[in-house]
């Protein structure tokens, strides 16, 4: 049940049992979603409105020698042509890596890359519209693996990076490893490879434009961050901001693949500006797997040290990172493939090492756990192997050596409350693990992983100390909420999470409640929904605002009711004298009485995370208000005569302080959960031979994502140990459940069958070569053996907290040696 | 999606006079694959005409015990019709196996046998394909071939066929009757698809114009004791790695009769006839099974990416005999 | 060729119960002819070659995939889309469970499922678990895992048969 929670996080309720959080009330807009009539980007429809199409490069890597429109804008029907010309300003997500162009300027840079855009008068012509268009090409040789792009430096695939076709390079040292290795009663090395995968969305990403006479541009989109996609139009289009409106649409599916500002979006407005018309795009799903931005695949070294009981005394961590042709959220990426490492287990010395490459293949960038699950997969196997080794139970082990609440970790995260210990408890208990672990037939098998995620960043993409969330309340004398932040529904529930704050307050029903949402003209700033944000910041800034009204509201009423303010309470559509609860007011009576008194009636509400206790460059990733922590046990079958591993079950237990609704964290448990078992069986974005450069078959039916057959039974229990950061105590769900999952398929696979397959996805080939590498009497493993050698910059040194640190870089000239 | 003229057919001998009569005309039926394929370009029909209304949907048992399936019957009609569940399980277990339910819903029989290979390459007129435009070469010979032939392939083309149905057709010796601007003929099973040879453009031996009507399935008591195996990356939306038919005559532990077809093998559903031969009189048990899988794959040959399959093949083979024979009794 | 392109086909069905005629270009398929000529934006499209279930409508009381079919196949057939699925009296309660249990995420391809599932209880009025799962494996989802939409099923299944029936406590606040 949804515990009451006094005391703990924010949101103090006066005493009262909570009525709205904690309880599975239906999403606020649910039923529109079952009716069909949730208007999505596609399903917009203007007067006039052009369709366009983006021709997009069939070359991985050349020099565009020319482009030839005229047959395109001669057809009938076709209202504008535009190429890289008219658009020459770049842009991206990051400001380090403004490196994108709308449609390609000089060069293409992986097959899929856009090199033009046509407005016709319906879809049908703006297609032959674009089979009109003659590109000439002058090929480039091609990057097209992590390897090669560390080895070859020409042609760089961009101008700007550390060098060659490195885009980035990072090393981050924490204590001294020396010592930390030499206490180590085990060291082990262990390469894995994570291979990449994509969003795979269910709505293709579609766009509106419309430029209104008085020079007023609206777009709406299907993105996940109407506020960077705002940044980036007024860049490109160099217009005032103010004159910009962007909104973001319902999303069908984010994941993260829509959260970059996108070539379709600034086209669409650039066609509507030159057209005066509406103008819709709507992607195909082909071109929705060249937009990709998923997950990095990803090349791993991990030295780690331990004792006897599996206390970690070291960790050397390396990362690889194919990036894919251009920045997006790389280099943050990289930066989260060694921040999160520290948060579960006490890694009392860590040095991080990653790379990201540049290649010529459609650009990776944030999938659901960010850069999280391919480290996370490394370290959670080989604690296994260390286990299997050490001869320890991996639950147990784990158990022992957990980041104890309220700390700090060798790399200044600050870790407040933790209850990865009641997940691990909790899911070893339910699955009947000891009975279980090694003991099961062949061809049976657990595994355990544990993980944890961000709940929001702690810093915002770009630098500011303003908030990074917002929320406007307007109350109407007959009762009515209005409450408007600039946050959009992903189907995670966002909408319902501000109505359900706002509810619990103010007292009210959430279906009272009027959102307005993710508009950049109606809406104050919030900064998008990724990296787990939303609930526990503009929950906050909803709680705040929420508050501040509430109070107004109780001036106002305790003078009429001459009650002291404190007695107040606002409940079932009231406010009243928790003493005498006959005497009070009805919620509307409350508002005219404030409004009588104050005038109309609007609160703000905002959030800003705390300042990070890292100081060095770098520290700017990983720190958080608040870390969500998941432990899952997998119980697979694993056919070893055709290789095919069938999971039947997952026991997952997630720490999420606080359910503001429990039937909503427990669907993003289990989408995460299903999102996990894809990514761990068979999800894969892989590339052709013939050059490695040509998708594998950009189709739903070639990239295999998991169906009613393939998903398992899971059993989720949920922790709810409050944080003081979140609102309520809540932290985060959408991203934190999917990280263990895959590792600890890994793991159960080798339960079963006694085989490592140190990559993912472990597709029935994979299970069977290490079964037969086993067979010949070898160590039975399937996996990369190596990684490139990289010259690694001079490390920047931190001395943790434990040594005396304070966060920030030791002078390099004391301490190289 | 390219424009095209369209015509709904009321009776068969006009709808064969219409498309013989215009070299790009087609049937179209269910439409679950060929409007897939005009959507990506492949096949460009300039006249559609419309067959599914045609009366030709019955599933009726034949007077020596054989059943005719018409073939504008759905997919899933004939997989849940009593007569093919009682008489050829396998059958049904083929369809079900196959797509998902809306396309089944949707697909007929006649269109199944029709449909086109799922070769990427084929699919991607960006790609050289010598079955979509013949002369172009093969991209898939040196490209990712993992799904594609070990059996039966040529330089030319190695693609293999998709259906489930017809895997379970070949193995229960169906006839295909087809109605052409020069009459009705029968077409046996075996021979009406192809193998790529020098031709891979062309799938199976009908003629242009020709009209399926009804798939024949001869009587055969002993197809009660059957199993269709499909293994594959995933249990829906998926074609099949490899797939087994097989349909086995057991009693006093000896096999008496045999009848075992591979899917996803080869251009065509690839009756085993030299596992057959080794089936037949042999005991029912695992090691002639072992032997029976070995004589089938024993041509195989594979491609960069597919080698997997002929062990698997084997595999499924053995597993599929074991599962139709039973204990052997 | 021009010919071709320009000539729009003009056919009568049953739409969501009532009789309607429309004209439109031969090549359509019924997908594009709801949203673009008829204005029913409830049919979703995830692939548009018959790949994910999506588009899922029902012609005669079947399921099919809108994006397979032919406009012109809709001639004399009796269409549902998801905006047929509501009377007067209310939602359907699948249209209620599904929005109940949260099996609607991000709820782009909750109408593909519920007229699946519609045809599902329409021939089983107590369908098992597994029977649900087989029903619904044309249809795909990247946001719930299936499992709230299995829950939403069997409790839409129990309402129509006039049941009395809640979700257990452990897939609404996990087990403890």
């Amino acid at each position: 049940m949804g515990t009451s929670n006094n005391g703990h996080g924010n949101g103090g309720t006066n005493g009262k049992e909570l009525k709205v959080v904690g309880k599975p009330f239906r999403k606020v807009d649910a039923r529109a979603k079952c009716a069909g009539q949730t208007k999505f980007a596609d399903d917009i429809v203007l007067p006039r409105m052009l369709f366009a199409k983006l021709l997009r490069s069939h070359e991985p890597h050349a020099i565009i020698k020319s482009i030839d429109t005229s047959k395109a804008r001669a057809l009938p029907g076709v209202l504008a042509v535009i190429t890289g010309k008219d658009l020459p300003i770049p842009y991206g997500i990051l400001p380090v890596s403004q490196d994108e162009h709308t449609l390609c300027l000089d060069r293409v840079r992986f097959i899929g890359d856009p090199v033009a855009a046509v407005a016709a008068v319906d879809e049908d012509t703006a297609f032959d519209a674009m089979n009109l268009i003659e590109v000439e090409y002058e090929k480039l040789n091609t990057i097209t693996s992590i390897e090669e792009a560390v080895m070859i430096d020409e042609p760089r695939i961009h101008e700007y990076g550390d060098g060659g076709n490195v885009h980035k390079k990072v090393h981050l040292e924490f204590g001294d490893l020396d010592k930390g290795f030499a206490e180590a009663d085990l060291i082990r090395e262990d390469v894995f490879f994570y291979e990449g995968n994509t969003h795979l969305p269910m709505e293709q990403h579609a766009a509106v434009a419309h430029y209104d006479p008085d020079n007023k541009l609206t777009l709406w989109s299907s993105t996940q961050t109407p506020h960077y996609v705002h940044r980036a139009l007024a860049k490109v289009l160099e217009m005032r901001p103010a004159h910009i409106r962007v909104i973001a649409t319902p999303n069908g599916g984010g994941f993260g693949g829509k959260s970059d500002p996108f070539n379709h979006e600034v086209a669409v407005c650039k066609l509507a500006m030159l057209t005066g018309r509406p103008v819709k795009i709507t992607l195909t799903r082909e071109e929705v797997f060249y937009c990709h931005r998923g997950r990095h695949p990803v090349l791993m070294k991990s030295r780690i040290g331990v004792k006897k009981d599996g206390a970690i005394t070291a960790l050397d961590f390396q990362s690889l990172l194919d990036g894919g042709a251009y920045g997006s959220y790389g280099v943050a990426s990289t930066f989260y493939t060694g921040a999160l490492q520290t948060v579960t287990y006490d890694v009392p010395r860590y040095r991080f090492r990653g790379l990201r490459a540049f290649t010529n293949k459609p650009p990776c960038g944030p999938k659901r756990g960010h850069g999280t699950p391919q480290p996370r997969f490394a370290l959670e196997i080989q604690l296994d192997k260390i286990a299997d080794q050490l001869n320890l139970d991996p639950a147990e082990m784990r158990l022992k050596h957990l980041v104890p609440p309220n700390s700090l970790t060798a790399n200044y995260l600050r870790v407040g409350s933790m209850g990865l210990g009641k997940c691990i408890e909790k899911i070893v208990e339910g699955s009947d693990w000891k009975q279980k672990y090694r003991k099961l037939p062949f061809g049976k098998g657990v595994g355990i992983a544990c993980s944890s995620y961000i709940c929001g960043a702690g810093l915002p993409i770009y630098w500011n100390n303003m908030p990074h969330s917002g929320v406007q309340l307007g109350l109407d004398r007959q009762g009515g909420v209005r409450v408007q932040c600039g946050s959009i529904d992903i189907g995670q529930g966002s909408d319902s999470v501000l109505a359900y704050v706002v509810a619990e307050v103010l007292g009210i029903d959430p279906f009272d409640i009027r959102v307005v949402t993710a508009d950049t003209d109606l809406t104050p700033v919030d900064l998008g929904s990724y990296s787990s944000r939303v609930t526990l910041m503009t929950g906050n800034a909803a709680l705040q605002a929420a508050e501040r009204a509430r109070e107004l509201l109780s001036i106002a009423v305790a003078e009429k009711l001459k009650a002291p303010i404190e007695n107040l309470s606002f409940a079932d559509r009231r406010v009243f004298d928790v003493e005498n609860p006959e005497m009070g007011v009805t919620f509307a009576e409350a508002v005219v009485l404030a409004e009588t008194k104050f005038g109309t009636i609007g609160t703000v509400g905002s959030y800003t995370p705390p300042a990070s206790p890292g100081k060095f460059k770098g520290a700017g990733v990983g720190p958080s208000p608040a870390y969500s922590y998941s432990a899952a046990i997998a119980e697979a079958d694993v056919d070893p005569e055709t290789g095919i591993v069938t999971v039947e079950r997952i026991w997952i237990g997630h720490d999420i302080g606080q359910s503001i609704n429990p039937m909503l964290v427990m669907g993003q448990v289990e989408g995460g959960v299903y999102m996990g078992l894809g990514e761990a069986l068979m999800e894969e974005m892989i590339y052709r031979a013939n050059r490695n450069v040509v998708h594998k078959f950009p189709s739903l039916l070639e990239y295999k994502s998991p169906t009613t057959m393939e998903m398992c039974d899971v059993k989720t229990y949920l922790i709810e140990d409050a944080d003081p950061n979140g609102p309520f105590g809540a932290k985060e769900v959408g991203q934190g459940p999917l990280l263990p999952v895959m590792p600890a398929i890994a793991n159960a696979v080798y339960d079963a069958v006694g085989v490592r397959v140190d990559e993912v996805p472990i597709t029935p080939e994979k299970v069977l070569m290490a079964l037969r590498d086993k067979a010949k009497g070898k160590e039975g493993r399937f996996g990369p053996k190596d990684v490139p050698a990289v010259e690694w910059p001079t490390p920047m040194k931190v001395q943790t907290p434990a040594e005396g640190g304070d966060g920030r870089e030791m002078p390099r000239v004391a301490i190289h040696s | 999606m390219k424009p095209f003229v369209y015509s709904r057919a009321t009776e068969a001998a006009a709808a064969v006079r219409q498309v013989s009569n215009e070299r790009s005309a087609k049937f179209i039926a269910g439409g679950t694959n060929l409007l897939d394929l005009m959507k990506s370009g492949v096949e460009l029909p300039d006249r559609l005409v419309d067959i599914a209304r045609l009366p030709l949907a019955e599933i009726t048992a034949l007077p020596q015990g054989g059943v005719r399936i018409g073939a504008m019957a759905r997919n899933s009609t004939a997989a849940n019709h009593p007569l093919v569940r009682e008489r050829y399980p396998v059958l049904t277990q083929a369809f079900l196996a196959g797509a998902t339910g809306q396309i089944r819903n949707m697909a007929s029989v006649g269109g199944n046998l029709m449909q086109r290979t799922r070769c990427p390459y084929f699919y991607d007129p960006a790609m050289r394909c010598n079955k979509r435009e013949p002369g172009s070469g093969c991209s898939a010979v040196e490209g990712f071939n993992r799904i594609h032939a070990v059996l039966g392939a040529s330089e030319q083309c190695i693609a293999v066929h998709p259906s489930d149905m017809c895997v379970a057709l070949a193995a229960l010796d169906a006839v295909v009757r087809v109605q052409g601007p020069e009459g009705e003929r029968e077409i046996p099973f075996d021979d009406f698809h192809r193998l790529p040879g020098d031709t891979p453009q062309q799938d199976t031996n009908l003629r242009h114009g020709e009209l399926i009507t009804a798939v024949d399935l001869p009587a055969l008591p002993f197809a009660k004791r059957s199993h269709y195996l499909k293994v594959r990356d995933r249990a829906s939306y998926e074609f099949a790695l490899v797939s087994v038919a097989a349909v086995l005559d057991v009693s006093g532990g000896r096999v008496r009769d045999a009848r075992v077809a591979l899917g996803g093998v080869a251009h065509k559903p690839w009756r085993a006839r030299e596992a057959e031969k080794i089936l037949t009189g042999a005991r029912a048990n695992e090691e002639t099974y072992r032997k029976a899988a070995e004589a089938a794959l024993s041509g195989a040959r594979a491609y960069k990416h597919n080698t997997f399959k002929i062990e698997l093949a084997k595999r499924a083979i053995v597993r599929a005999l074991s599962t139709a024979g039973g204990s052997g009794a | 060729m021009n010919q071709i392109t320009k000539q729009k086909a003009h056919i009568v069905f049953t739409l969501n119960g009532e009789p309607v005629e429309v004209a439109f270009a031969p090549h359509k398929t019924l997908l594009e002819v709801l949203r673009e000529d008829m204005g029913l934006m409830g049919t979703k499209h995830g692939c548009e070659l018959g790949e994910c279930g999506t588009c899922a409508v029902l012609v005669d009381g079947r399921s099919i995939l809108s994006c397979l079919m032919l406009g012109l196949d809709a001639e004399d057939r009796a269409v549902e889309t998801i905006e047929g699925m509501a009377t007067a009296d209310g939602p359907h309660p699948l249209q209620e469970t599904f929005a109940d249990t949260g099996a609607a995420q991000c709820g782009y391809c909750t109408p593909g499922f519920l007229l699946v599932a519609k045809e599902l209880l329409a021939h089983n009025a107590n369908p098992s678990r597994d029977e649900i799962r087989e029903a619904l494996s044309g249809n795909l989802c990247r946001c719930t895992g299936y499992i709230k939409i299995y829950e939403a099923v069997e409790l839409a299944a129990a309402k129509m048969r006039g049941e009395e029936m809640t979700l257990p406590k452990e897939s609404v606040y996990g087990y403890k």
